[in-house]
């Protein structure tokens, strides 16, 4: 009930301050641009001017949507984390605000409650608005292609899932400093540069031919977030190819660790 | 009973970027029985806040301890009892008054089967049942603090602590709601209230502790604050002569002598008798005796100057 009422509250604030609305209405901008290329691109002739029979044009037409929903997980992925940190990144400092928090503090709720409803408030608010992008996508692509492929729904769990492990840095960030513009910083310095580094590793290692350089780039791979590589795995799913569940396990660690660190933090904390 | 007891309680802030730590609250004993409307004073950064802040653990103690209804204040179940008025609080800006007491009733605890009669009663115990459906940013500083009371309430709690509850409320207002505080009391509630505006809860509190530096001063009821020297006038016709006047000087009575009236400061009854004898056998006819007391407001003044010294 308590918990419920923190949740509800998250994504009343949410809605009251436009970020939910700003997000909905830039997922509705890039479905219309879905709609229009869909409109545009006139396959049935493609294939008619190259005289496929219709068995193989329908072959053709199943890998080519893959391909399609692919080119859209690998390009999407990336732009909704960086908007969902945006459009969240509020939420905590808001809450911890001189003037808000002794007032929550006061009632018989716990501060790991607190922090639970708001971190399941914003997961949820992204969740949703990738739920209404992706969906919408997967409709436009399959009434034009007219082939039902389910594979890219998948995204909808990989890119919440990157985004609520990304979000226990916003909250110790925004638990420790009480500042949306440092939280956001942080994440942002971590997915332009740090993670692209780290993608790179093996290649960084080859160039500079020292171990030490190598180690530490592996260990931070385990410990780190991989957004990347879950992309990788709705990918997979949409080309029934094998499935590495590893970084699924190493980003819940990290997840995990930071959420009990934030908890710590926020317990101990005189407001 | 004790509803509220502290032993001792002392709170340290860590003093931010390298500045010195800081001393807010220095080993504060005091004890607040049930039924009572208790006041705490004092000036500004006197440490009143963080005493109500370490009650319910907003911060954390130093050392010392408190207990509230005979329970540890860690013990996070007696917030349920509680009901709490923040100085300068923002309620949720995009929330309607009624969203704002769904919101806080429900995290008090109350069920969802109870909530909306308890809003009513909330709202209507506030007079703001009209503006039930406004949202908060529409609303003047002094409606802002009533739907905080009403807020304080919803979960009808034993005992009420209110931080600075009539700043920045117009006078109606605060007759308003020193009405209110005197109303809870009689409905067996407690009401633990801080103020640095003296002449108000002189008003209403039944008990006051006046705090300066995070240290407690005085602690009494406002009478016995008040009266701590009496002083009374005299009216009087007819004339006082020299030589009474210069014995008043030789034996150091504080006597003032003004127009047909006398000011004297006196420690006990018997030396205000002695002064109306020798009136009454100078021939002089005694036409008032009044007794100044002193307002809170100067004896709070004078406590803490004398601290200071
Ligand atoms: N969170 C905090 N961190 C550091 N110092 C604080 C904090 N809160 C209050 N103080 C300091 O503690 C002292 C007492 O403050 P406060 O309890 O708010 O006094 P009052 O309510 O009587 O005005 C002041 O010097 C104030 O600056
Ligand atoms: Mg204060």
């Amino acid at each position: 009930m308590k918990l419920l009422a923190i949740i509800e509250d998250t994504i009343r604030e949410g809605i009251a301050r436009k970020t939910i609305i700003g997000f909905f209405i830039l997922s509705t901008l890039f479905l219309l641009i879905g709609i229009i290329a869909a409109i545009s691109i006139d396959t049935e002739s493609m294939f008619q001017a190259q005289q496929i029979p219709d068995e193989q044009g329908k072959m053709i037409t199943v890998e080519m949507t893959k391909l399609i929903q692919s080119g859209i997980v690998g390009t999407i992925n990336f732009f909704a984390i960086i908007i969902s940190v945006f459009a969240t990144a509020s939420i905590i400092p808001h809450t911890v605000e001189k003037g808000a928090i002794d007032l929550l503090l006061s009632k018989p709720v716990s501060r790991l409650t607190y922090l639970t409803g708001k971190s399941i408030g914003a997961v949820l608010i992204v969740l949703a608005n990738v739920a209404y992008f992706v969906i919408g996508m997967w409709l436009i692509l399959s009434i034009k292609t007219g082939s039902w492929e389910p594979g890219i729904l998948v995204s909808i769990l990989t890119i919440t899932y990157s985004f609520a492990v990304l979000y226990t840095v916003l909250l110790l960030i925004g638990v420790t400093s009480g500042s949306t513009p440092l939280s956001i910083i942080t994440v942002y310095v971590y997915l332009f540069l740090i993670n692209p580094i780290i993608e790179a590793r093996e290649i960084i290692a080859q160039a500079t031919k020292n171990d030490t350089v190598k180690y530490v780039l592996d260990g931070l791979y385990y410990i780190l977030p991989k957004p990347g590589e879950l992309r990788d795995i709705a990918v997979n799913v949409i080309f029934s190819r094998p499935i590495d569940w590893e970084p699924v396990f190493t980003s819940l660690a990290f997840g995990a660790a930071l959420f009990a660190l934030s908890a710590y933090i926020f317990q101990k904390k005189d407001f | 009973m004790a509803i509220l007891e502290s032993h001792a309680l002392t709170k340290t802030y860590r003093g931010k970027r390298k500045k010195e730590p800081i001393r807010a609250l220095t080993d504060f004993s005091l004890s607040v029985p049930e039924g009572e409307i208790f006041g705490l004073l004092g000036p500004n950064g006197a440490g009143k806040t963080t005493f109500i802040k370490l009650l319910l653990s907003i911060v954390y103690p130093s050392s010392g301890d408190a207990n509230l209804f005979g329970s540890p204040i860690s013990d996070e179940s007696i917030k349920a009892r509680i009901g709490y008025l923040p100085e300068n609080h923002r309620y949720p800006p995009h929330l309607t008054a009624e969203q704002v007491l769904n919101y806080f009733g429900k995290l008090s605890g109350i069920t969802a089967s109870e909530l909306p009669g308890k809003i009513d009663k909330a709202l209507a115990t506030v007079d703001m049942t009209k503006w039930r459906n406004e949202k908060i940013k529409k609303y003047s500083k002094g409606m802002q603090q009533r739907i905080g009371l009403a807020q304080a309430l919803i979960n009808d709690p034993d005992l009420i602590i209110l931080d600075e509850p009539t700043d920045g409320v117009d006078p109606l207002g605060r007759k308003q709601i020193r009405d209110l505080l005197v109303y809870l009391r009689g409905q067996g509630k407690t009401v633990f209230l801080n103020s640095h505006l003296l002449s108000e809860v002189e008003l209403i509190c039944d008990r006051v502790a006046i705090l300066n530096k995070g240290k407690l001063l005085k602690l009494g009821s406002v009478e016995e604050l008040t009266q701590s020297e009496q002083e009374y006038a005299i009216g009087f016709e007819g004339e006082i002569s020299e030589s009474l006047q210069m014995q008043w000087d030789a034996t150091r009575m504080q006597v003032r002598l003004e127009e047909q009236s006398l000011r004297i400061v006196v420690e006990a009854l018997d030396q205000l008798n002695t002064i109306i004898d020798q009136l009454r056998q100078e021939g002089v006819l005694i036409t008032s005796i009044v007794q100044k007391r002193s307002t809170l407001e100067e004896s709070f003044l004078k406590v803490i100057g004398d601290e200071q010294e």
